[in-house]
């Protein structure tokens, strides 16, 4: 059995590792392409990160390469403002990766068909629920 | 004509030929400060406050001791604040009371500038701007309102107690105002704050742990709780599945991707409790602000 679970483990880890090393390197890769962040309008790399941990890196890694090379082959169809992935990407940047990976995944869940407007989120011009990064916040009401 | 004539006569012709758009210049030179202050008052009625703004601005630089200074400031902070631009609102609005503290334009812009800190949240500016209107100018109509928005300000502090003493405070300074009942009914809904249906986060999150979207059910957000159960139940079970069939390479990577939704779960119930706890303090919040007629 504990065989098993060291299995299982170590599988993940290299599957993690595995990630981490094709997702930060066209992260890298594709913000030196695009020129300075700047001019995109959104700056999302680690830049000007004073302290960007391997783990942050990592996720802010994999959700850039879902952005780049996953997602335009369907098209923008998240019924979010900002969308599922920006969330994350400024989940992570501003509140680190452990709870920005929690934030990312509780809004991955709510990203459902049955998700719609009332106090959470109110509708956009563009049919979209606003649901910023600053309202899914834990804090004291 | 002949030629002597005209050159006698060119010279006169040239001379008050060259004087006619100095006359005409003349009339338009007469800038008066009437004329620059309805100048902004045509673009503020227009709406186009940037532009009243800079004739505003070119009033006190033109007339930089004239007796409209302070009125003239008072508009540039209206017109900052209908333009949704709160600091430099509250900064003009400031100013009228700092430099013309006698002015009849001191209270409401100190009023103004309160609501402007309200709309930064800023609520201790805010607090102390509307204080000060109530107690620099308690003669002023705009002191009991103040004193209204301070309560509404306290509540937005979570400092029910502090809400309720400034109500308690504007009933005694002003019984015979005619905002006094309006001012009971409020103390009566913050008596509701410790009665409203709260839902503990803790609680949540522990359902969540236990039991995938069970804490999303308790917070009341049903589809969440339902995609919670089902999607953690899969990688669960994907997982389970694949252990027991000795496919572990399968078994860590469906257990790796489903991790971090387990513990989103637990983080977006205890989420959803804390969303719902800001719903019904808001309603709460909302329903004072009417009683009061405060603007927001």
């Amino acid at each position: 059995m504990i065989l098993n679970i060291l299995r299982i483990v170590s599988i993940a880890v290299i599957l993690a590792a595995g990630i981490f090393l094709a997702a930060s390197t066209s992260y890298c890769s594709l913000a030196a392409m695009n020129g300075p962040p700047a001019a995109e309008g959104h700056n999302h790399t680690t830049e000007n990160d004073p302290d960007p941990s391997p783990f942050k890196l990592f996720f802010m890694g994999a959700i850039t390469f879902y952005r780049s090379f996953i997602s335009p082959t369907q098209g923008p169809r998240c019924g979010f403002y900002p969308s599922c992935s920006t969330f994350g990407l400024q989940a992570v940047r501003e509140y680190g990766p452990i709870q920005g990976v929690m934030m990312t995944t509780d809004r991955l869940t709510r990203c459902n068909i049955l998700k719609g407007p009332g106090p959470d989120y109110y509708p956009l011009p563009n049919g979209k629920l606003f649901d910023p990064v600053s309202k899914n916040i834990l804090t004291e009401p | 004509m002949n030629r002597p004539l005209f050159l006698l006569l060119l010279p006169t012709l040239l001379f008050f030929g060259s004087l006619a758009p100095v006359f005409a210049a003349d009339k338009g030179l007469f800038l008066t400060e009437e004329v620059q202050v309805k100048l902004g008052d045509s673009f503020m009625g227009e709406r186009e406050y940037y532009r009243a703004i800079t004739e505003y601005k070119k009033f006190l630089f033109l007339f930089p001791d004239s007796e409209q200074t302070d009125s003239v400031l008072f508009k540039i902070g209206t017109a900052y604040y209908q333009g949704d631009e709160f600091e430099k609102a509250a900064r003009a609005f400031s100013a009228v009371g700092e430099r013309f503290p006698k002015s009849r334009y001191a209270p409401i812009a100190g009023y103004q500038a309160g609501l402007c800190f309200w709309r930064l949240n800023r609520l201790d500016e805010a607090a102390a701007a509307f204080t000060s209107v109530a107690t620099r100018y308690p003669a002023s109509g705009d002191a009991p309102r103040a004193q209204l928005e301070t309560a509404l300000v306290a509540f937005d502090r979570k400092d029910i107690p502090g809400s309720r003493h400034e109500l308690e405070q504007f009933l005694v300074t002003y019984p015979q105002d005619n905002r006094a009942d309006k001012a009971r009914g409020a103390i009566t809904l913050l008596d509701r704050d410790q009665e409203l249906p709260r839902k503990s986060p803790v609680v949540a999150g522990f359902l969540s742990a236990l039991v995938p979207g069970a804490g999303h059910m308790y917070a009341g957000h049903y589809g969440d709780g339902v995609t919670s159960f089902f999607l953690n139940g899969l990688f669960i079970a994907g997982t389970v599945v694949a252990v027991r069939q000795e496919n572990y390479a399968v078994a860590g990577a469906v257990g790796a991707i489903g991790l971090p939704f387990y513990i989103g779960n637990i983080y977006g119930a205890a989420n959803a409790a804390n969303k719902w706890n800001i719903s019904v303090r808001k309603d709460l919040r909302n329903t004072i602000a009417i009683t009061l007629d405060s603007p927001f």
